[in-house]
């Protein structure tokens, strides 16, 4: 039997409430309110908690924890993710995997950790005035958050699947590396997506959030931050609204958080909505854009082996190798990972439909898959997308794949079949409406060639949502500050990767990790202390 | 403005619809049971009533389009669900798939999800693709 540490705390007496149950409206009191609960919420619950503030976090998905995943997709989609993994861009271009529960896309990542390029800490300090973005300023706040979510490169053998990534790049010469993970006595699996049922991964849910629970902090889950209240240059007040039994739309009551101090750590969709819906002042009109998603595509390969690529950790090998043939501004380049694959996410990836369709599901127990994440924010012909409200007021994210970032991806689905033809593919299918099986490199790459680059013809999808509310010195081309306090609020912070001025070129997660853990620790010197009762 | 006339038109049960056009797209996945296309239509209306009400009102608006005869006939190219043949489904599909229109394509889209996530989800689906179905725990 598994421990449970959220039924344990829970049992303990946490002060955690389920506000679809409320029956009326509540008032909540606080030294700081946090908006959401995955690795930047997460992480800054953890540390003002332990320097003896009140804290309260208010999160619009659900708390689930180890008993409950059951490693389904059927279950994990709808309860774990936005959108029941299916978001989309406004012209449904790229569908978005971004996590909506307790712990948010700590929950359900696939727990690839990396320290932030350098190059990108450059660009960063060179463009957006953030000079204290170095390299040995954040050492010590990525090796302290290493430690704490036990964050080492796996030492198991890799799996199939990313053996087949190891192995063609190597007879092409080309360098990959072994991925540093957030596990402890990892059962090697492969569900870390659907939330990880045995607690080794070590995300928000089963460490920060419980230590800040242990500290007395408040958790509400099923409430949806509507909007900040101002008050002058401050925010007085979060107003939430308490969700339905289904999860899905506002109910009748409303959450009223008064607070010092209030911590958007939201994501990068939906943190520049609330800041939207909030009015708060945006005077060069910089909220919600620069908002970043390392657009990947997809390249998948029938192997003479099984590959079983839904069994065992599912990203272990990288190559960064793409990444390094231009310069940072150059054309653009793209790391090298592979996915899980599981029959839902294979089947909606999968193109065509009928027999073609059903032919290539058979192949799934050989099917190998390489993802190509492209670095998108450095180039003038990568500015990102634009988050937008709809009607209802929830966020919509406008990304109109530019010529430049097509150009990566055809490249990159080249640079995937040269590698899986030479791991030992017997087929190589460029994931695109109109491409075929090929059956050597040279009929991949004339494909590749004459495929029309589109929308809804190739395939492309992110996990990674950055930006939006865009860090720098210069209020007149960012958001919030290198603190991550707002321009023009002064007791407003946004501690996640809506923060970053550029995608990373890298997953997220170690990287808000470490760039929350230290704003927040200045924070919690920053932060009045508590009122003696 | 089609897509104003398609929420015009009424929503509520497309299960027929939904039948016809998972009957083709999962045509060479499904098993030879009623009860498998069944399950399969059951798995969208599932995966439906889980979306944002955003997403279910633009899903609502395509199934409009697709149940009212006079945007079906246009832009679909079929007659009624109840009678449309496997080779009209499939036409209209393949128009959809590889329209010069991003905004059929994107109707494509939201069908090829919404019948797959339906299908494979079931463990029903399973043994045909080699799938094992989650590990047990030790």
């Amino acid at each position: 039997m598994i421990a449970d540490p959220i039924a344990q705390g829970l049992a303990r007496g946490w002060n955690a409430h389920d506000a679809s149950t409320f029956d009326r409206d509540r008032d909540i009191e606080a030294d700081v309110a946090i908006v959401g609960t995955g690795a930047g919420g997460g992480t800054t619950a953890e540390i003002l908690a332990n320097a003896g503030l009140r804290v309260v976090l208010i999160e619009e998905g659900p708390l689930r924890s180890s008993r409950d995943f059951h490693m389904l997709e059927r279950e994990a989609y709808p309860q774990l993710y936005q959108e029941s993994a299916g978001r989309r861009t406004k012209d449904k271009g790229i569908v978005i995997l971004q996590g909506r529960a307790v712990g948010g896309s700590t929950t359900v990542n696939w727990t690839s950790s990396f320290r932030t390029p350098p190059e990108t800490l450059e660009y960063w300090r060179e463009h957006f005035g953030l000079d204290d973005y170095t390299q040995a300023e954040l050492l010590p706040w990525f090796e302290r958050m290493e430690r704490r979510l036990s964050i080492h490169p796996w030492d198991e053998p890799p799996n199939p699947n990313n053996t087949a990534l190891a192995r063609g790049a190597r007879a092409l010469g080309i360098p990959t590396a072994v991925i540093p993970r957030n596990v402890r006595g990892c059962y090697n699996l492969g569900y870390c997506g659907m939330g990880c049922p045995t607690n080794a991964k070590q995300s928000m849910l089963v460490t920060t959030i419980p230590a800040a629970l242990d500290r007395g902090a408040i958790l509400i889950s099923r409430a949806r931050a509507q909007r900040f209240h101002l008050d002058g240059e401050r925010v007085a007040m979060l107003e939430c609204a308490a969700l339905e039994a289904d999860g899905l739309r506002p109910g009748p009551h409303t959450i009223r958080v008064r607070a010092r101090t209030f911590v958007a750590a939201g994501g990068a969709i939906n943190n520049p909505a609330l800041l939207l819906r909030s009015g708060v002042p945006n005077p060069y009109g910089m909220l919600g854009r620069r908002t970043f998603l390392h657009p990947t595509v997809v390249g998948a390969a029938i192997m003479p082996e099984v590959i079983a690529a839904y069994s065992g950790a599912p990203q272990s090998i990288y190559s960064d190798h793409f990444l390094h043939t231009a310069p940072l501004d150059g054309p653009i380049g793209y790391k090298l990972e592979v996915p899980p694959l599981h029959p839902i996410l294979l089947a909606t990836t999968t193109p065509g439909f009928g027999t073609v369709h059903a032919q290539l599901m058979e192949a799934m127990p050989n099917l190998h898959v390489i993802i190509a994440l492209m670095r998108d924010g450095f180039h003038p012909q990568s500015v990102g997308g634009t988050v937008g409200l709809r009607s209802d007021g929830t966020p919509l994210l406008d990304y109109p794949i530019s010529p430049y970032v097509w150009d990566g991806a055809r490249r990159a689905l080249k640079s995937m079949a040269q590698i899986q033809f030479a791991a030992g593919a017997r087929m190589v299918l460029p994931v695109h409406e109109n491409a075929t099986p090929a059956a050597s490199l040279d009929e991949a790459l004339r494909q590749i060639d004459a495929l029309p680059m589109e929308i809804l013809r190739a395939k492309v999808v992110s996990a990674h949502v950055m930006g939006g509310c865009a860090m720098g010195a210069d209020p007149h081309t960012s958001v919030i500050d290198g603190t991550g306090r707002h321009h023009q609020l002064e007791n407003l912070y946004v501690f996640d990767g809506s923060a970053f001025p550029t995608s990373l070129g890298a997953n997220p997660q170690l990287s808000i990790y470490g760039m929350v853990a230290r704003n927040a620790s200045r924070l919690a010197g920053v932060v009045p202390a508590p009122a003696k009762p | 403005m089609l897509l104003a006339l398609g929420g015009c038109a009424a929503v509520g049960n497309n299960r027929e619809m939904l039948h016809a056009i998972a009957r083709v797209m999962l045509r060479g996945a499904l098993p030879d049971t009623p009860q498998s296309l069944d399950a399969a239509v059951q798995g969208v209306e599932i995966a439906i009533a889980a979306l944002p009400p955003a997403v279910q009102g633009e899903i609502g608006q395509l199934f409009g389009l697709l149940e009212f005869p006079i945007t079906r006939r246009f832009l679909a190219g079929v007659g009624p669900w109840s009678h449309a043949s496997d080779a009209e489904i499939a036409a209209f599909l393949q128009t959809w798939r590889t329209s010069n229109t991003a905004l059929l394509r994107s109707g494509y889209a939201a069908l090829h999800q919404l019948v797959m996530a339906g299908w494979y989800g079931n463990a029903m689906s399973w043994p045909r693709i080699g799938y094992p179905g989650p590990p047990r725990i030790a």
